[in-house]
């Protein structure tokens, strides 16, 4: 493994590459980006090539320092993230990266620290943050890995090089899931452009069977009538098997991709009513189904119905009652789709 | 050794170097000059813009070797020391960090002790708006009278979560965000030292995305500086700052005009395969409505604004105030919290579609105008009504014999003409209900109430 694992990132590699040549490496980062493109793989690659003790620029994957990262067994590495069973990352984690930080490096010329979901430090922890990011010992660098900027403060952003990571390509996750987890060539496709370009998201698909699921609702959407509402919710709950999860997090997830499932359909009957369009719709396999169901929905119909979705996965949010929650959506769905709309 | 950021290599080491708080400067170096420094300060402001670094000037002017002094001398080993942040005398405590009682109480005990070797004894507390409640009230009596030995300095982003108590017991500066103007100075300053050609368009790019925050634009310099050669371009800071190219956000407009949603789409497409944001995407949409609407709206009188002109030129004209606000509404609608990305995607996607299938939206005034006709219309039909009403009471008279012939034929033809009225006044009606009905439908009425 080295840099050359790292899919549609060039730019990014390419900066770092140069920074470790010209030694112009700053001492906080943060990685940007929606999950599983990828980010926390290139950190790991980026503190080999940092640390490598054969080659400057990239890592050698032969060395002593290279093996140990690959096994997350290096000593100068240090990994945060929220402890189990907690949401944050909190305030004594970082005091103890601050004693850590104070110590010098024991082999390298570098201490690396990264942080993962940085996005989850509650308030103390972040403040708690600030002095070390300005102003860290000469041979400490830090990363912050976060999903979305908008969580972090300000007072960190300014402190941090910004580095944005793009999702990957539909070819670059197919090769992905081809190479590294050994799908076979149809299923990775399909996958693919399901993911959204994330691979984490296409594993989950992947590992939860999403794509017969899939197949299953959309025969059944398509085919929907006004008074099947509480039928429909009904299957959906048996298929998904919502009443065997135990925790109510886990439900809320679940629901939500069902929800998710609803709103993919919608949009691409949106995207299918549009002339001559050569855009991606998502259920790529059943395009004409949907080009033929698309004539029978007016847009006005197909925007009330997003909005219904989106205020159902608000609603979600608000720890609403999730059976009543997806009754409530399809019916409003089904009324907006038959032309009886509901006086709310 | 290792590589040093320029925010830290470029930190100002003396009261001229300071960017953009020149009163507070002034009013500093005056304290020092006349002998008038008080025991505790309280620096506050927005971040990047220099309260640190203030704090460490004041205490290298009061410990300086060669007197209380405005220029400190940077030279003798106090001064570096206090640069470094680890000068005996001078304690630099990270508020954030140490937050406890604890903490505050070691203060309280050190304070007592005359310092090792130089005037002053300094806490600086930075960050002190993390202190607990606990940690503020054990400071208090310390810091209404201290020994005439310590000076306290505090800086902070967040002023208001300090008690009153302590804000009544220290005099308060707040620090300005420093300006475009300014901030494309010092980077201007910078790369000459650093010896790197920048484009000036780029400069002012990376000064406007500062937001009035200096190490903002320092740190971006920095990472523009790593993986650039020896010049950097405006696609490179484009890059780095996550902008989206103007071109794009044009065509974006472009597209609303044409009622194109294809191409609109596809743009959203490109841009979001950038990695970019739908967040930013609608950000930055939102600034260009803005200066569109600040155009409309105020015309070139606007000096406080500077007009991206191409935008201005291609679509000054194209949309009216009231279309603006519209498509400001349906956007921020859009602008959700959200770390699901593919959400947020179709979200947005719904929302260009919307904006390329919106109608021009007339004016507000426009349509008062146009109800008011209608209403003036119904008044004068009611009259005629009445009017009429009136003719046929005489007509239903054909008591008198010499108007026979006559009233019956005119009541004839006003019975006829009403019938007429009724038909007539029944369109209307239901026109007026149709018209309602398409307002409300594409949410304008939305627009009269908000």
């Amino acid at each position: 493994m080295s840099f050359k694992t790292i899919s549609c990132q060039n730019r990014i590699v390419e900066l770092f590459q140069n920074a470790i040549i010209k030694n112009r490496l700053a001492h906080a980062y943060i990685f940007v980006g929606q999950e599983g493109i990828g980010k926390t793989l290139f950190s790991k690659e980026l503190a080999k090539a940092i640390f490598c003790q054969n080659s400057r620029g990239d890592a050698c994957d032969t060395c002593s320092y290279c093996q140990r990262i690959s096994k997350d067994n290096f000593s100068d590495l240090f990994l945060i993230l929220p402890e189990k069973n907690s949401r944050v990352i909190k305030i004594e984690q970082l005091k103890h990266l601050q004693d850590i930080l104070n110590v010098k490096p024991l082999e390298s010329k570098y201490k690396i620290v990264i942080i993962q979901s940085a996005d989850k430090m509650n308030e103390e922890a972040s403040n708690c943050l600030l002095k070390t990011l300005e102003e860290p010992p000469a041979y400490a660098i830090i990363m912050l890995i976060v999903t979305s900027l908008e969580s972090v403060k300000e007072t960190i952003r300014s402190r941090c090089q910004i580095m944005r990571f793009s999702p990957l390509s539909v070819i670059a996750v197919k090769e992905i899931l081809i190479n590294s987890f050994q799908l076979d060539n149809r299923q990775a496709e399909r996958l693919a452009y399901l993911s959204n370009g994330s691979i984490e998201r296409a594993m989950l698909l992947s590992r939860t069977n999403a794509i017969e699921k899939r197949n299953w609702f959309i025969d059944k959407v398509l085919r929907l009538e006004i008074d099947d509402n509480l039928a429909f919710s009904k299957e959906l709950f048996n298929e998904w098997h919502i009443q065997d999860l135990d925790t109510l997090e886990e439900k809320r997830s679940y629901i939500k991709e069902l929800i998710l499932l609803f709103l993919l359909y919608y949009r691409d009957l949106l995207i299918c009513k549009l002339d001559n369009s050569e855009l991606p719709v998502y259920y790529i396999d059943r395009r004409d189904e949907l080009l033929c169901k698309s004539r029978f929905l007016s847009e006005d119909a197909l925007f009330s119905i997003v909005k219904v979705i989106k205020a159902s996965l608000e609603y979600l949010d608000y720890n609403a009652n999730i059976a009543l929650l997806v009754e409530n959506m399809i019916t409003k769905i089904l009324q907006i789709q038959f032309g009886n709309r509901m006086s709310v | 050794m290792s590589y040093v950021v320029l925010a830290r290599r470029y930190r100002p080491q003396t009261f001229e170097d300071l960017v953009g708080q020149e009163s507070i400067v002034t009013t500093l170096r005056n304290a020092i000059r006349f002998n008038r420094v008080a025991h505790a300060y309280l620096l506050a402001g927005p971040r990047g813009v220099g309260k640190t670094s203030m704090a460490r000037i004041v205490s290298k002017a009061l410990n300086c070797q060669h007197g209380p002094t405005d220029t400190p001398c940077n030279t003798c080993d106090i001064c570096r020391c206090i640069s470094e942040g680890k000068d005996i005398d001078v304690l630099e405590i990270d508020g954030a960090s140490n937050r406890g009682i604890d903490e505050v109480r070691n203060i309280r005990q050190n304070v007592n002790y005359a310092p090792s070797r130089a005037r002053y004894k300094i806490y600086i507390i930075d960050e002190v708006h993390m202190l607990t409640r606990e940690a503020f009230n054990a400071l208090l009596k310390t810091l209404e009278e201290p020994p005439p030995h310590v000076k306290f300095i505090f800086a902070t982003t967040a002023v208001n979560r300090l008690p009153e108590t302590v804000q009544s017991r220290c005099q308060r500066f707040d620090f300005k965000n420093i300006s475009i103007h300014d901030i494309e100075k010092r980077l201007l300053d910078i790369s000459k030292a650093e010896g790197v050609q920048i484009d000036p368009l780029a400069l002012h790019m990376i000064a406007r995305y500062a937001k009035g925050g200096l190490r903002d634009s320092q740190s971006v310099l920095d990472q523009l500086l790593s993986f650039c050669k020896d010049t950097v371009s405006l696609e490179d800071v484009n890059f780095v700052l996550g902008c989206i190219d103007e071109d794009k956000l044009l065509g974006m407009f472009d597209s609303f005009v044409k009622k194109e949603v294809s191409s609109a789409l596809e743009i959203v497409d490109t841009v979001l395969n950038e990695g970019k944001t739908c967040g930013e995407f609608i950000d930055q949409m939102l600034l260009c409505i803005r200066e569109l609407l600040i155009f409309s709206s105020c015309g070139q009188d606007a000096k406080w604004i500077e007009f991206n002109t191409s935008l201005i030129q291609r679509h000054g004209k194209s949309f009216s105030g009231d279309t603006l606000l519209y498509m400001i509404q349906l956007l921020s609608e859009t602008r959700v919290r959200t770390t699901d990305s593919l959400l947020h995607r179709i979200l947005l996607e719904t929302a260009i579609i919307k904006l390329c299938r919106m109608e021009s939206i007339g004016s507000l005034h426009e349509i008062a105008e146009k109800i008011a006709s209608l209403e003036d219309r119904f008044i004068k039909l009611d009259s005629k009504d009445t009017e009429k009403k009136q003719e046929i009471i005489p007509a239903q008279k054909p008591l008198v014999p010499e108007m026979v012939s006559e009233p019956i034929s005119e009541g004839y033809t006003t019975i006829k003409n009403e019938s007429k009225n009724i038909e007539m006044q029944h369109d209307e009606k239901s026109l007026w209900e149709k018209i309602l009905f398409t307002v409300q439908g594409e949410k304008k009425i939305y627009l009269v109430t908000s």
